[in-house]
């Protein structure tokens, strides 16, 4: 069943759509359910400028929900714009220099993000006259073909910056951790899917897929997006960055499956979805409770929790295996799906495979530093969190393990649906003939992949003399460094300009002078006028 | 009702006789009220007059019943009734702003100010035009000093770039007149067809004269220069004024003159197209490295009405709407900036960007209204700076010109740079001692209400489009019919 209506009262002459069908729902449902936890969190979590953070959290909440059910292009855009700003708001929370760098760059890198899908919005409109997605089907054969390009270019670019795909991602992993945990969960789990949905809608309603640049640029910055995350969440030390790089590498899932585009693919990639955010929400609050009640942040800093926050070492594992793709719990069913997917791929197999040990390992390390091990000597009186803590971790970890046991029926009933409304092709998506086995290879070669790590110490960056020996030559090709580097060069391009506010009157005079002077000769040369370009 | 035009004109004339005579008695204190009363009075007439004019009517007074070619002829059309409206607005909210703080002639010259804007847009006539616009510019001259000892420099900048650009201005109009015999728009525009065919240079040099007389007096590129210097350093009314009213003359002027007058002859839209565009440029990244507060307003001034210019060089149907609606938005918008900045300004003592952090100084309303302003101005969605900004995107892209309306995008994220600076600031913690917390003085709350107003316009206008559209209905018809 497909509800539609029309938002009389709001940008009249314009229209706004509101749409809600399987597609929709599917988000829709992660956006509340997530919500709903992240509210009852916070009510322990959140102690400063309450009467800031709840108006702004459930308006955040709205308008995510609204981004999901729009019906057109519009006003996906108008509440793509206005989310992106209150989870500004959001991240600054904190008011530390730190959130307020971490704000900027998000800010910055959102709106242009915005302005990229806007222009793409704004030349879609002159194409078709209209903003709906269900026109977008004529997109294809409505103008030259470079037109539509840049259309795809603009759209999907746009997409990625809030998608947090490699090399558009450097907003990520800076903005998780200085927001407050709480909202890094619903960040996570829920605002960059809005890239990966908007990616979604317009492929499939344009038709789009069948051309295969597109899809193989889509599996090209999927593949990198996978790798790099894993390895750079292999690397950090700070928890939450940790988890901010694997939300990177997990958005390469995701995809993937859209890039491969069979509906073995677009199921796996549905399947992840729900499943990341749910999973990665769970984390995000269980590494808000560890910092909440130890006030702590590093990995290496950390260890033993398990005997005092046992409950929250429970829920963290089973987050952990999750997310790992262990069998029974929800991410093997979907990676398997992915994995199954891309079976003809030799290469790709190999990313996968990759792809997950390293999960696999940096998830280790994540629960092994934290609840395992000594305690240290100022962790000693760790408590606990409190029960309106617990509950929506408890419940997140409930939900990933029964995804993991009735796939079928979340196939069927949830993701099945919404395929059928997107995908050209109808085959049945089955969850069957699947070995539990399959997913021993990646959890070996993961496990192996964390004892070296833990050997030769090239966990920590500062601890391991081969990263002091290379490590400043790595960092000089990151990109996060470049786009720095740009903007530090616009603001000394701007500083130099600013010279201009020096000069005397009598230099002003001049100008004006020469301009009037131009200005004559201008038109006596060219009386018809200036024509456009 | 016909007589209506110059009622609204002479009544806050009148007043300010009045007002300055009043300013020398005991009753001093009530200058502010009368002023009050008859911008209140003019503003209502200026109302009265909408539900006629928005019916696409035209009302016309001559005075002294003279006809056309002879006597003065006011005229009350849609694009002059959008101006007045948005003067009508901003002068009474700057009054009841500035009501505790000033007293005596300030305000007489505040309604010399307001009779002037009326009276050019209202008037027929170029030369009276010329008079009119010489009024106002005085009397803003003169309100640009504040206590501030560097505002008198800024003032006297003000008066010679001011002055160089009415005398241009005259220059023109004497060239026209003796080609043309005549000061009548309407007269001109059957003539100068006419003249075009024996003497086309001189009339591309009283082009050429106008253009640069209404580049000076609107801020624009090369002669910007009193922008910044007046806008930071006036009383902070005048600053509203003087961006949300005074920059909007000369694109009136430009609208009236260039797409009423001379349009079948010289075609300046793309001239007019990358001058704006080169004043947005420039707006925006002089604004993106400025200390003070109040200059870094009037730089992204700059950047807004490059961006008006923008609209009116696409010389499309669309653009001029973006670019009218985008008129009235920013002088709400700027407006609710310049107020809130003022605030915060008295509250603390301080206008360097750097040092407003105080969460605990500032009071919490102007904070809430410069990130409201500046979400608007930035052109984030339910606020209405986004709808002109949309439409003027959408009438470049129709125009087939993509790379100014990808500037046009950027700009609003080099906007948005800017002004979140401020607005971390603003909202971070600072250490602070006590003496500095007894030093925040209160604000009465009736210059919140100027506030309030401002705020509720700009989100009225972004929620509902189809108001102000309505509102710059009759305008647009008028240059494109």
């Amino acid at each position: 069943m497909i509800l539609e209506h029309y938002l009389a009262f709001w940008l009249h002459p314009f229209g706004m759509y509101i749409r809600l069908d399987a597609l929709s729902t599917i988000f829709l449902s992660l956006t509340v359910i997530l919500g709903a936890c992240v509210l009852i969190y916070s009510i322990r979590y959140v102690k400063e400028d309450r009467i800031r953070y709840y108006p702004l959290l459930i308006l955040f909440l709205l308008s995510l929900s609204v981004t999901f059910t729009s019906a057109d292009l519009l006003s996906f855009y108008i509440f793509f714009e206005i989310s992106s700003f209150i989870a500004y708001l959001l991240i600054i929370h904190s008011r530390t220099r730190a959130a307020f760098r971490a704000g900027s760059k998000y800010i910055i890198m959102t709106f242009l993000g915005a302005a990229s899908i806007f222009l793409a919005i704004i030349l879609i409109h002159r194409q078709l006259g209209s903003y709906k997605f269900s026109a977008l089907g004529e997109l294809e054969v409505s103008g030259r073909s470079g037109l539509i390009r840049l259309i795809y270019v603009l759209f999907i670019a746009g997409c990625f910056i809030k998608a947090g795909i490699m090399p558009l991602h450097t907003w990520l992993p800076d903005a998780h951790p200085a927001a407050p945990s709480p909202i890094s969960a619903l960040l996570s789990g829920v605002t960059i899917k809005i890239g990966l949905y908007g990616i979604m809608r317009f492929l499939f309603s344009t038709g789009s897929l069948s051309r295969l640049a597109v899809s193989y640029s889509l599996i090209g910055f999927a593949a990198i997006s996978m790798l790099a995350g894993a390895v750079l969440a292999l690397l950090q030390d700070d928890a939450k960055r940790l988890l901010a790089y694997s939300s990177i590498s997990q958005m390469g899932y995701v995809l993937l499956g859209i890039g491969v585009g069979t509906n073995l693919s677009l199921a796996g990639a549905l399947y992840h979805s729900i499943n990341h955010g749910l999973f990665k929400g769970l984390l995000f609050l269980c590494a808000g409770a560890v910092i909440r009640s130890t006030r702590m942040r590093n990995l290496s800093d950390l260890g033993g929790l398990r005997k005092r926050m046992p409950i929250t070492g429970i829920v963290c594992l089973i987050g952990c295996l999750a997310i790992s793709g262990v069998p029974i719990f929800s991410g093997f069913i979907s990676k398997t799906l992915l994995s199954r997917s891309v079976e003809k791929f030799f290469c790709l197999k190999i990313v996968f495979l990759l792809t997950a040990s390293g999960t696999f390992a940096s998830y280790l390390k994540f629960y092994l530093f934290t609840f395992s091990g000594a305690l240290p000597q100022g962790l000693t009186r760790v408590k606990e969190v409190s029960w309106s803590m617990l509950l929506p971790m408890l419940f997140l970890a409930g939900f990933s393990i029964f995804l993991g046991l009735f796939p079928d029926l979340i196939l069927s009933k949830v993701i099945l649906p919404a395929i059928a409304e997107i995908s050209i092709f109808s085959s049945a998506v089955k969850f069957d003939q699947v070995n539990p086995l399959s997913a021993l290879y990646p959890l070996i070669l993961g496990g192996l992949i964390y004892y070296l790590g833990i050997r030769t110490k090239l966990f920590f960056i500062e601890e391991s003399p081969l990263w002091q020996r290379t490590g400043s030559q790595f960092r000089k090709v990151s990109v996060d460094r470049f786009y720095t580097e740009v903007v530090a060069m616009i603001e000394k391009a701007c500083l130099l300009f600013k010279n201009i506010e020096r000069f005397s009157f009598n230099t002003h005079l001049l100008f004006i002078l020469v301009f009037l002077t131009g200005l004559v000769m201008l038109l006596y040369f060219t009386p018809q006028g200036i024509l456009f370009p | 009702m016909s007589n209506f035009p110059i009622l609204i004109v002479a009544l806050p004339l009148c007043f300010a006789f009045f007002i300055s005579l009043l300013s020398l008695t005991k009753l001093n204190r009530f200058c502010g009220h009368l002023a009050l009363l008859s911008v209140g009075v003019s503003f209502v007439l200026t109302l009265c007059l909408g539900p006629r004019i928005l019916a696409g009517e035209k009302i016309a007074y001559s005075l002294g019943n003279w006809p056309a070619p002879l006597g003065i002829n006011l005229l009350v059309d849609g694009l002059s009734y959008l101006l007045s409206l948005i003067f009508g607005l901003l002068v009474l909210l700057s009054v009841i702003y500035s009501l505790e703080d000033h007293k005596g002639k300030y305000f007489s010259l505040v309604l010399i100010l307001y009779a002037g804007m009326n009276g050019v847009v209202f008037t027929r006539d170029l030369f009276n035009l010329y008079v009119f616009w010489e009024i106002l510019s005085i009397s803003a001259y003169i309100l640009v000093v504040s206590p501030q000892p560097a505002s008198l420099r800024a003032s006297l900048l003000y008066l010679f770039l001011g002055s160089l650009a009415t005398a241009l201005f005259l220059l023109g109009v004497g060239i026209i007149y003796a080609l043309a015999g005549t000061f009548d728009m309407d007269a001109l525009a059957r003539e100068i067809p006419v003249i075009w065919r024996t003497q086309p240079l001189a009339i591309l040099l009283v082009g050429a004269l106008f253009l640069v007389s209404l580049g000076i007096k609107s801020g624009l590129f090369p002669m910007y220069v009193w922008v910044p210097e007046a806008h930071s350093l006036a009383p902070t009314p005048i600053s509203v004024l003087l961006s949300g009213a005074v920059l909007k003359i000369g694109i009136y002027i430009f609208i009236r003159l260039f797409l009423t007058l001379f349009r079948t002859e010289v075609s300046l839209e793309g001239l007019i197209l990358y001058w704006g565009l080169i004043s947005m440029v420039f707006g925006g990244c002089l604004a993106l490295v400025q200390e003070d507060l109040k200059r870094m307003l009037a730089y992204s001034s700059i950047n807004q009405v490059g961006l008006i210019l923008i609209g009116i060089g696409l010389g499309t149907k669309l653009g001029m709407e973006g670019s009218l609606y985008h008129l009235f938005n920013h002088a709400l918008i700027k407006g609710s900036l310049f107020f809130s900045a003022g605030m915060i300004i008295e509250s603390t003592g301080k206008r360097r960007i750097r040092e407003l952090k105080g969460n605990g100084i500032v009071p919490f309303f102007p904070r809430f209204s410069f990130l409201m302003g500046a979400l608007a101005i930035i052109g984030v969605p339910p606020l209405n700076g986004f709808i002109s900004k949309w439409l003027i995107c959408r009438a470049a892209v129709e125009r087939g010109n993509l790379i100014v309306a990808a500037l046009i995008l950027i700009f609003g994220i080099v906007a948005a740079v800017y002004y979140l600076k401020v607005v971390q600031n603003l909202f971070s913690v600072a250490k602070m001692c006590q003496t500095e917390k007894r030093q925040s003085s209160s604000i009465p709350w009736i210059k919140y209400t100027c506030l309030g107003t401002l705020l509720g316009g700009s989100l009225v206008f972004g929620l509902l489009p189809s108001q102000g559209l309505y509102l710059i209905r009759e305008a647009v018809a008028l240059i494109f019919p």
